[in-house]
């Protein structure tokens, strides 16, 4: 009966060990700072909490800010890597449909993706909070290229993608990748490789910002220097990397003048840029849940991965 | 086999029948094809349609008046046309290739509206003749390359503009418009300067300017888009595609408007690409499905 009931404990015990080590081999949680976040101050408002069924993440409960980790299948795994930046208007974050289903695609066509659940900015957890969100971007750029060999990923083809406000951040991290927002404590380049956004928050400008999004980031009354120095239009130059964009043109929450404004200094700057724009869809749409044109983004956006070399070893 | 064969079946048009509005007779005046540089219709005096009727068994109603580009020079009349409308009968879709006459002085009375003056009344032979060649007659839209994109932004956004006396009332408005690398300025800023100086001389008005700058003719009846466009088009400059697919928005008409990040200008299907210029026909294609243009 004792040598039974060990069994079945044993046997249970590496049951579990067994699940959970297969949910870690798919969804890997990196942490980025290993408790040392740069900045930060505790609010009991705030607690760290992971529900792994929800779709929309609250502010409230990112304290620690990670990677989930979705590597590219070995067979098929080309070396590229993408970090993901889901929306929200810097609010909370919509970590399924702008994260894991889009981690899931672009293992699909072998390229290994990470999910950046990147802190909100809130006063109250931060000493900066308009700098928070590029704090965990930038670490996660450096993370993901100084281990680089170790998860099979090229360090020349790490991109950032981004959805919505989360747009607005990868547009941040392709144009501010030199800010010096934290104590680094290595060399390595925060810079992205190219940028992939998807109806993107660019600019700060009171004509054609997300208000929601400009709020949470530089506050109510931000200085004319503050809201230019996070309109990504404005600071794009020759070393920006080269970007592939989709937008809508009936887009009511964050208007299309964002993107086109990106992709004009883009190309005046002679970097390399993609611009899709569809009539339908509006915004919020992910991978694109409709049969309708907006809905073929990703296609379109797998041939521009193709042509530019990311989909091949 | 059956393609072929339908395809050699496609039978030309007069459309003026002889009496072209507004011409000055010329007899020295003869159409030629000029190879030099690259190959092209010039001296266009009588304007015609050629018509590439959809197999029979794929027919899906929807027909295409094509105007090629060239500058309001010469008509690229292979690459924006004929191998336009062999791509379109794949889709089921009746290709109709306008050569349409190109401005000169020494010919027309009124230079600059006589690519229009053919456009509409192409529109308007195709509208009449619907039934007879199985054509659904709210399914008839206008496609246009480089220039020719200019004629057709010209006809959607000035298709009821009197320029010239129309036999009937048939509507000369496309029901919808593909827009190629397409001139849509005049604007001094962005335009092409030899479609420009082609189509309106060398001292333009202000006031003809803004006529033939249809991003600023746009209104509520000007027909849906779909637009293709080169980020790097060192001829025709984006921002005339993306001028259109604005006031478009402006006047809550759907447009769809592609920048690819290269191609320059001038690849037509964009067969000999491998760039992601080369998918542009594949959006057009969905884009004509889900508008429902592709089934009967």
């Amino acid at each position: 009966m004792m040598v039974s009931k060990l069994k079945l404990t044993m046997l249970a015990f590496i049951c579990l060990m067994t699940i959970s080590g297969g949910l870690s081999a798919q969804t890997k949680v990196i942490d980025l700072w290993n408790g040392k976040i740069p900045g930060a101050k505790y609010s009991n408002h705030f607690k760290q909490m992971v529900d792994t069924a929800a779709g929309w993440v609250d502010k409230h409960s990112i304290v620690n800010p990670c990677l989930y980790f979705y590597p590219a299948p070995v067979a098929k795994a080309s070396g590229a890597a993408v970090i993901i930046c889901p929306g929200g208007a810097y609010g909370g974050l919509a970590i399924k449909h702008e994260g894991e289903q889009v981690a899931k695609w672009l293992n699909r066509l072998g390229v290994t993706a990470f999910v950046l659940k990147y802190r909100l900015p809130d006063d109250s957890i931060m000493e900066n909070k308009t700098i928070g969100p590029m704090q965990d971007g930038q670490r996660a750029i450096r993370l993901v290229r100084s281990h680089a060999k170790e998860w099979g990923i090229n360090p020349a083809k790490i991109g950032i993608m981004g959805f919505s406000a989360g747009g607005h951040l990868a547009a941040t991290l392709s144009t501010l990748y030199n800010d010096k927002v934290y104590e680094s404590d290595d060399q390595m380049s925060a810079r992205p490789d190219f940028s992939i956004l998807i109806y993107p928050v660019i600019s700060m400008n009171g004509d054609i910002t997300h208000w929601g999004s400009r709020i949470n980031l530089l506050g109510n009354s931000p200085t004319q220097e503050m809201v230019k120095h996070y309109s990504n239009e404005l600071q794009v130059n020759d070393k920006t990397p080269p970007a592939f964009m989709v937008h809508s043109l009936d887009d009511d929450a964050v208007p299309v003048q964002n993107s086109i404004n990106y992709a004009l200094a883009l190309h005046k700057a002679n970097i390399s840029c993609e611009l899709h724009l569809y009539p339908t869809g509006k915004h919020g749409y992910g991978m694109g849940k409709s049969t309708d044109t907006e809905s073929s983004w990703p296609e379109t956006c797998r041939k521009w991965m193709e042509v530019r070399g990311l989909l091949v070893k | 086999m059956i393609a072929a064969s339908v395809f050699s079946q496609s039978k030309v048009i007069d459309i003026w029948n002889g009496k072209v509005p507004g011409e000055i007779p010329n007899t020295n005046y003869k159409e030629i094809v000029d190879s030099s540089y690259w190959i092209k219709i010039r001296f266009v005096t009588k304007p015609t349609i050629q018509v590439y009727p959809a197999p029979a068994d794929k027919n899906t109603g929807t027909a295409v008046v094509v105007c090629p580009g060239g500058g309001y020079y010469g008509l690229s009349y292979v690459g924006e046309g004929t191998e336009v409308a062999k791509w379109l009968n794949q889709l089921g879709v009746t290709a109709v290739v306008l050569h349409y006459r190109l401005p000169d002085d020494a010919i027309m009375q009124n230079k600059s509206i006589a690519p229009l003056q053919d456009g509409q009344e192409a529109m308007r032979i195709v509208r009449r003749n619907a039934t007879k060649w199985g054509i659904d007659p709210h399914k008839i839209g206008i496609m246009g390359f480089s220039a020719g994109g200019h004629l057709a932004s010209t006809v959607s956004t000035h298709f009821d503009e009197k320029v010239y006396e129309s036999k009937d009332t048939t509507s000369a408005r496309p029901d919808f418009s593909l827009l190629i690398y397409p001139v849509i300025s005049m604007d001094s800023a962005i335009t092409h300067w030899g479609s420009r100086e082609s189509l309106l001389g060398k001292n333009p008005t202000p006031e003809i300017l803004k006529h033939f700058s249809n991003a600023l003719q746009v209104n509520a009846n000007t027909p849906p888009a779909f637009m293709v466009h080169s980020m790097d088009d060192g001829a025709v400059p984006v921002q005339n595609s993306i001028e259109y697919a604005l006031a478009m928005q402006k006047h809550n008409i759907p447009c769809e408007l592609h920048i690819y990040e290269r191609g320059g200008h001038g690849y037509g299907l964009g067969k000999k690409n491998t760039g992601t210029e080369s998918t542009w026909p594949e959006a057009c294609r969905k884009w004509m499905e889900v508008r429902g243009l592709l089934v009967k």
